[in-house]
């Protein structure tokens, strides 16, 4: 009896040991979420090609020569010196493309920036040639749910401003941005995007 | 879970047959001290008057009556006083199973608890312990630290028909409780579409938490005042003080907060204490 009891209390504790599971979030995609609306002040689609880019400054090496063209890499080449190039260290602007040509959308999710306390967007449209700027002036922070599912970028929004091209202004509905899809920002344009 | 659970059904198997082989024994005995009690010739002899004329008839009710005799035997219940004392007696207890979970994964407890016995019926339990925790996830490389006391308060009802064995089978519950700080950190988080990265590191973060539990176990008598015991454990998550940042992955007594409950169990080294119990007369 006594070594059945013994083994039998081994086996649960090994058994209870290696059993462990996590139910991480599914969707996980950290976004603010953004709803449009016309110059009626009604829930309408962007009748239009919508784009939308950030900027961004990158560490790059810049090689130049007398009568060639400047090369930008990511990375050291040594056979651009190799070849007479000088190389010096900057900081390098280059566009991202965060929704490329959206038609007809209603609402847009846009990732936001993890350390930068103001994003600046571009909306660009097919119809209207001059783009608009958003400035979103935000402060984020790190949330963890669990260490089996890593850590996420929360956001509380502080401040919305736009140029006036196509949006006539835009208004924050909700200041916490998080992975659970609440709409955070209003914009209504100027038209009735027909 | 689910091995748990098969796990501790066989545990339980276990301790069953070990409860079955005592409760054996006692009325084994019981039949054949009967047997001398009520003696056949004793009975054929009262019943009958020395002139009496023995007829094949009268022999055959006689041994009627002799069959019913010799077919009741009292049952441990009937054998023992009809009403326990309110005081029962203290058992102290300790928990192996959370110091295993320590040895053998990245957290567990040390605990121990005291139970009142009221009637060998009602059975209110005070459990401290230390629960502690030290884990970086392979995978997102994110540690975790606590180390904090906890205590749980409830009170068991031993639902065995038999109040005055000494093996209790009893569902229970309980309210637990801990407030404690732990220390969050992970490695750096590039942002890959704006730029930067930066690690963090959230040390001290203070949390007290409240839960709440449903018991199911068993104890046996080993020897004297030595028992053992399993139990298995419900647990529902009532709150945790709010914080931006994270919420503590493990609650010391509680478990890991994956999810809103959590299954648990604690196998029990158990000793009756004699405070101000009284003293049995030596026959």
């Amino acid at each position: 009896m006594k070594p059945f009891l013994l083994l039998s209390s081994v086996l649960t504790l090994l058994v209870a040991v290696a059993c462990s599971t996590a139910s991480c979030p599914m969707d996980t995609v950290v976004s603010c979420n953004y709803v449009f609306y016309n110059a009626d002040g009604a829930e309408s689609p962007l009748y239009d090609t919508l784009t939308v880019t950030t900027s961004k400054y990158i560490k790059a090496y810049v090689y130049r020569k007398a009568g060639k063209e400047d090369s930008i890499l990511r990375q050291h080449s040594s056979t651009l010196i190799d070849a007479g190039y000088t190389e010096s260290v900057e900081s390098v602007r280059i566009d991202t493309i965060l929704l490329n040509r959206k038609v007809n959308a209603t609402k847009i999710s846009v990732p936001m920036s993890y350390y930068k306390s103001v994003d600046t967007l571009v909306f660009h449209y097919g119809k209207i040639l001059l783009p608009d700027s958003v400035f979103l002036f935000h402060s984020g922070y790190t949330h963890v749910e669990t260490p089996e599912c890593g850590s996420y970028r929360f956001h509380n929004l502080s401040e919305i401003r736009t140029t006036d091209r196509c949006i006539d202004h835009a208004t924050i509905v909700n200041s916490t941005v998080n992975y659970e899809g609440n709409t955070n920002i209003n914009i209504y344009f100027n038209t009735n995007n027909e | 879970m689910r091995h748990l659970i098969l796990s501790i059904l066989l545990l339980s198997v276990s301790l069953l047959l070990g409860a079955q082989t005592t409760a054996d024994t006692l009325p084994a005995d019981t039949v054949r001290l009967q047997h001398h009690v009520v003696a056949p010739d004793t009975l054929i002899l009262d019943s009958i008057a020395p002139d009496t004329i023995i007829s094949d008839t009268i022999v055959s009710d006689t041994a009627v009556v002799e069959s019913k005799y010799s077919k009741w035997v009292p049952t441990e219940t009937e054998l023992q006083p009809k009403a326990l004392p309110l005081f029962q007696g203290f058992t102290l207890s300790f928990d192996v199973l959370g110091l295993g979970f320590y040895a053998f994964s990245d957290y567990g407890t040390i605990e121990g608890a005291l139970r009142l016995s009221l009637k060998n019926t009602w059975l209110p339990i005070v459990e401290l312990g230390y629960g502690l925790c030290d884990r970086t996830d392979y995978n997102t490389e994110i540690h975790y630290k606590v180390a904090a006391p906890f205590i749980r308060l409830g009170c068991d009802w031993n639902f065995l028909r038999n109040k005055f064995q000494d093996n209790r089978m009893f569902v229970g519950l309980r309210w637990g409780f801990s407030t404690f700080k732990y220390d969050m950190s992970g490695p750096d988080n590039p942002d890959v579409i704006y730029g930067g990265s930066d690690s963090f590191d959230f040390s001290g973060t203070t949390c007290t938490s409240h839960w709440f539990e449903i018991v199911l176990g068993c104890q046996v008598k080993i020897v004297a005042n030595f028992h053992m015991g399993w139990s298995i454990r419900l647990k529902y998550h009532l709150s945790s003080s709010k914080n931006d940042n994270s919420k503590p992955y493990y609650i010391p007594g509680y478990g890991t907060t994956v999810s809103g409950n959590t299954w648990s169990g604690s196998y029990n080294l158990i000793f009756d204490l004699n405070w101000g119990k009284p003293k049995k007369k030596k026959k």
